[in-house]
């Protein structure tokens, strides 16, 4: 079967390279992208089974990405999770609104983040 | 003295006059001078209508009397006037007596219209006119009889019966509220006193002066200069006594009159500097009424707002274009009166002349007569710049968080891939340590998340979204977390709980943050024992207890508890450790539910915390939702409507059918409207007989579609129960700002549609 394929977007090089080798242990090919353009340009491009989507970023935020990639019928159905510094009540609210499946906070738990990351891939 | 005290105080004036009419009617009888029995009832009835006549607020039976009385009177004068005329003719056989002479006929049918006139604002004048007329009749008279002229006016009657006449005209000058003499007893104006001097002088010394003229006259007291040194008497004594009359009254007058010059001198200081005052002030300043009507607007309202006095004064703060958030402020003046004490509102925001959108904070004072408020006073300063602050310190927090968040996240990430030996083995040792330092970066971001907690606390920005829930659940699934560190401690722990629901309207996310907060702690501080959740349902609110047998607090620090960063006991603390902050949280969200938290500690035995929060009371809750749903709509300048849906014949509902059954049945209805709302924004309410939806951003035209969706599901469900033919639901709706300003008047007019319908 071949591997998963998750888009990591996130500004913070290295808690991308971090949060790669960790997907990567768990058998996932990991893409990164470092602002909200690439993120959309290599979501489109790769079409990854999951992406991983920091919200605030340069050039685009994540939540305009999420609500581009859920937008878009191609995309729609690839599972986005955005994680994000950002840990007020309104920022997950709004999260859901734009139709991101999962929102969590930073700093995470990694066995959390992987759990749910297989039972949106549907492992 | 108030003007109707002082006309209660001589009430008994004219009264008076009525028992002495009746009096000298009496002896008259006795005396055999009145044999008529038409005369002795037309007396009689002008009594009883004068009697009836200072009545306050006179009833309609009296009204009544004392027109049938006055019209008995008239009657009584053409009768006796109709018997002179018919005597002369031998046919009249029923005037077995002496018919009365033509002036006492006259004063009759005279004193009988005066009667009918007195209340009469417009034939007032005539009332008068013909007292006067009596009173000059009846004096000739009885003055020509004192002073022994006997040729003209002593023939017939009218003598015997002018004394009566006499005392029922003064007493009629003596019943009118507002022009009568009672105005002239009681007053200290300068007419009053005047009148007051001038009258007993006027009426006694030409009576005393005349006779003793003409007793000179008569008895030749000065020989033969008699007539003519009378006459000299008369007019030295007349020139002195009102000589003497008047400079001691105007004396009186001068004094009465310095007295007004004064006060009226000081009043206008006080004025004067109330002006310089108020001008002087640099807040803005409103009066207003307790129904909103703007009284007072200051030269800086007018500059802060842009509308000048004229335009907004008289009329309604709402609809004199202002661009305000009156319905804050109306708030705010709603409670000021409830408390009758100062209330601040604050963070009013406003349309600044700028254009900017600014904030005002206001203190709303209740100006009060007699012990009632009648008025307020807004006291209004802008705090935009204060605002500002405190948007940028919370902003601050806000990046502040973040930017700590993420250094936090790779630290842990990196940590968390060590420690899951990802990257390579790791010694038993270097395990642990990595563990209490992984510990130690949640325990950072607990920290963090607190603080900006407690800082939207503090700043007052914490929006509650309220609904109508059971604390029995929110307790339970707030302790289970729990249950796993308590069975590892070996600790007991019980809850009691009420079977029954405890209705509480409150923001579960936040409710269940302040268990959790208390839970923590009383896990925590215990290690042995057992930890105790009650909650308890009293007649005004509902409490709820948490009780450990842990190390407790030392009653010198009890009042430090729930503030910011107070930690006891750490060093008991193992594993997860504490932020400090979790009861200032638990107290700030309890507050901003109206209720109240309470500590109680003994040192080494533990610790009990209860909070309380206000009882689920249908009417006081659904106007705050409405009242919620009513801001909502002014910020987003939509509407807001109301779906009422009331049990028709809920009475005999109730009679016929257990409460249960009913009960069971509304929280059935309740469940289909909390199933079918819109959005999450929406809240629904239930009382004995009665549902109500308030639907935020949402016009009468879907309120309509809302309403009839209700309507359908509601018919088929009581269907399915087989109920539908003895439960009938009948919905109305009303919108805001279209049908109605405030609150209750929506519900008001939802409720009567809703009876229209049905």
């Amino acid at each position: 079967m071949a591997k998963k394929k998750i888009l990591i977007v996130d500004d913070e090089a290295e808690l991308v390279d971090l949060v790669k080798i960790r997907l990567e242990a768990e058998g996932y090919e990991v893409l990164k992208a470092f602002d909200g353009q690439e993120g959309l340009d290599k979501a489109k491009l790769e079409k990854p089974d999951l992406i991983l989507l920091d919200i605030m970023m340069p050039k685009m935020d994540g939540y305009k990405v999420c609500g581009l990639l859920k937008m878009d019928a191609r995309f729609k159905k690839i599972p986005i999770i955005l994680f994000s510094a950002k840990a007020q009540k309104e920022d997950a609210e709004l999260a859901k609104e734009i139709g991101a499946d999962l929102y969590i906070t930073k700093p995470f738990e990694a066995s959390v983040l992987l759990a749910k990351i297989r039972e949106l891939l549907g492992e | 003295m108030e003007k109707a005290e002082y006309i209660k105080k001589f009430e008994w004036v004219p009264r008076a006059f009525c028992v002495l009419a009746m009096g000298v009617t009496v002896l008259l009888v006795v005396m055999g001078k009145l044999r008529d029995l038409a005369v002795l009832s037309g007396f009689f009835m002008a009594s009883i209508s004068l009697w009836y006549l200072p009545e306050e607020e006179n009833s309609r039976r009296s009204r009544w009397i004392m027109l049938l009385s006055a019209l008995a009177v008239i009657g009584v004068g053409f009768l006796e006037l109709g018997q002179y005329f018919l005597a002369g003719q031998a046919s009249v056989a029923w005037a077995h007596h002496r018919p009365l002479i033509p002036r006492s006929c006259v004063s009759f049918l005279m004193i009988g219209t005066a009667l009918i006139f007195m209340h009469n604002r417009r034939y007032y004048w005539l009332a008068r006119l013909m007292i006067v007329l009596i009173i000059v009749f009846s004096l000739i008279t009885g003055v020509s009889y004192v002073y022994g002229i006997r040729s003209f006016f002593i023939v017939g009657d009218f003598l015997d019966l002018a004394p009566v006449f006499l005392m029922l005209c003064v007493g009629l000058l003596f019943a009118h509220r507002e022009h009568g003499f009672l105005r002239l007893l009681s007053t200290d104006t300068a007419g009053a006193v005047m009148a007051r001097n001038l009258f007993p002088a006027a009426i006694l010394m030409p009576f005393g002066l005349g006779w003793l003229m003409l007793r000179a006259h008569d008895t030749d007291w000065f020989g033969s200069y008699g007539v003519s040194f009378g006459l000299v008497l008369f007019v030295v004594s007349s020139v002195m006594i009102f000589s003497g009359l008047i400079w001691w009254t105007s004396k009186l007058l001068d004094g009465i009159d310095l007295e007004r010059r004064y006060a009226e001198n000081d009043l206008r200081r006080a004025y004067t500097q109330t002006e310089q005052l108020l001008s002087a002030i640099t807040s803005i300043l409103i009066g207003i009424t307790t129904d909103g009507k703007v009284t007072y607007w200051n030269s800086v309202a007018e500059l802060t707002f842009r509308i000048a006095p004229q335009s907004v004064l008289q009329r309604s703060l709402s609809h004199c274009g202002v661009e305000l958030d009156f319905m804050k402020v109306l708030d705010g003046v709603k409670e000021c009166m409830a408390k009758n004490h100062l209330v601040h509102v604050d963070d009013v925001s406003f349309l600044r002349p700028d254009g900017q959108k600014g904030f005002l904070g206001f203190s709303v004072i209740p100006i009060k007569s007699a012990e009632k408020s009648s008025w307020f006073l807004l006291f209004g300063a802008e705090i935009t710049k204060r605002k500002l602050t405190n948007q940028l310190k919370d902003d601050f927090i806000s990046t502040v968080s973040h930017e700590l968040r993420t250094p936090l996240a790779i630290t842990k990430e990196g940590i968390s891939l060590i420690l899951d030996k990802i990257v390579g083995p790791l010694a038993p040792k270097q395990e642990a340590i990595l563990v209490t330092a992984k510990e130690n970066i949640d325990r950072l971001a607990r920290i963090i998340d607190s603080l900006l907690d407690v800082s939207k606390i503090e700043a007052g920005r914490v929006e509650l979204k309220k609904k109508l829930l059971d604390l029995g659940g929110i307790v339970r699934s707030s302790v289970g977390p729990f249950e796993r560190r308590i069975q590892e401690k070996g600790l007991g722990l019980r809850l009691s709980i009420p079977d029954k629901e405890v209705q509480v309207y409150v923001d579960p996310d936040k409710m269940t943050q302040v268990i959790t907060n208390l839970m923590a702690n009383a896990v925590k501080f215990t290690e042995k024992g057992s930890i105790e959740v009650t909650v308890t349902e009293t007649q005004d609110e509902i409490r709820c207890t948490l009780s450990d047998s842990g190390v407790g607090v030392a009653t010198e620090d009890l009042p430090k508890l729930f503030t910011k960063f107070q930690q006891f006991g750490r060093m008991h603390g193992a594993g997860e450790k504490g932020t400090g902050l979790g009861l200032t949280i638990a107290k700030g969200i309890v507050e901003l539910h109206n209720g109240q938290i309470h500590a109680e500690s003994t040192l080494g035995k533990g610790t009990t915390i209860s909070f309380t929060l206000p009882k689920y009371v249908h009417e006081r809750l659904l106007k705050e939702s409405v009242r919620d749903g009513m801001r909502i709509a002014v910020k987003n300048g939509s509407k807001t409507s109301l779906v009422i849906g009331t049990i028709a014949d809920f009475e005999t509902l109730r009679r016929k059918l257990p409460i249960d059954q009913l009960n069971d049945i509304l929280e059935d209805v309740r469940g289909i409207l909390k199933s079918s709302l819109r959005q999450s924004g929406d809240d629904s309410f239930q009382d004995l007989g009665e549902v109500a939806v308030v639907l935020t951003d949402c016009g009468k035209e879907n309120a309509k579609a809302v309403k009839s969706r209700l309507q359908k599901i509601t018919a088929e469900t009581l269907g399915k129960k087989t109920l539908a033919d003895k439960i009938r639901l009948e919905f109305g709706i009303s919108t805001y700002p279209d049908e109605a300003e405030d609150e209750e008047t929506l519900i008001q007019k939802a409720k009567e549609d809703a009876k229209k319908n049905g």
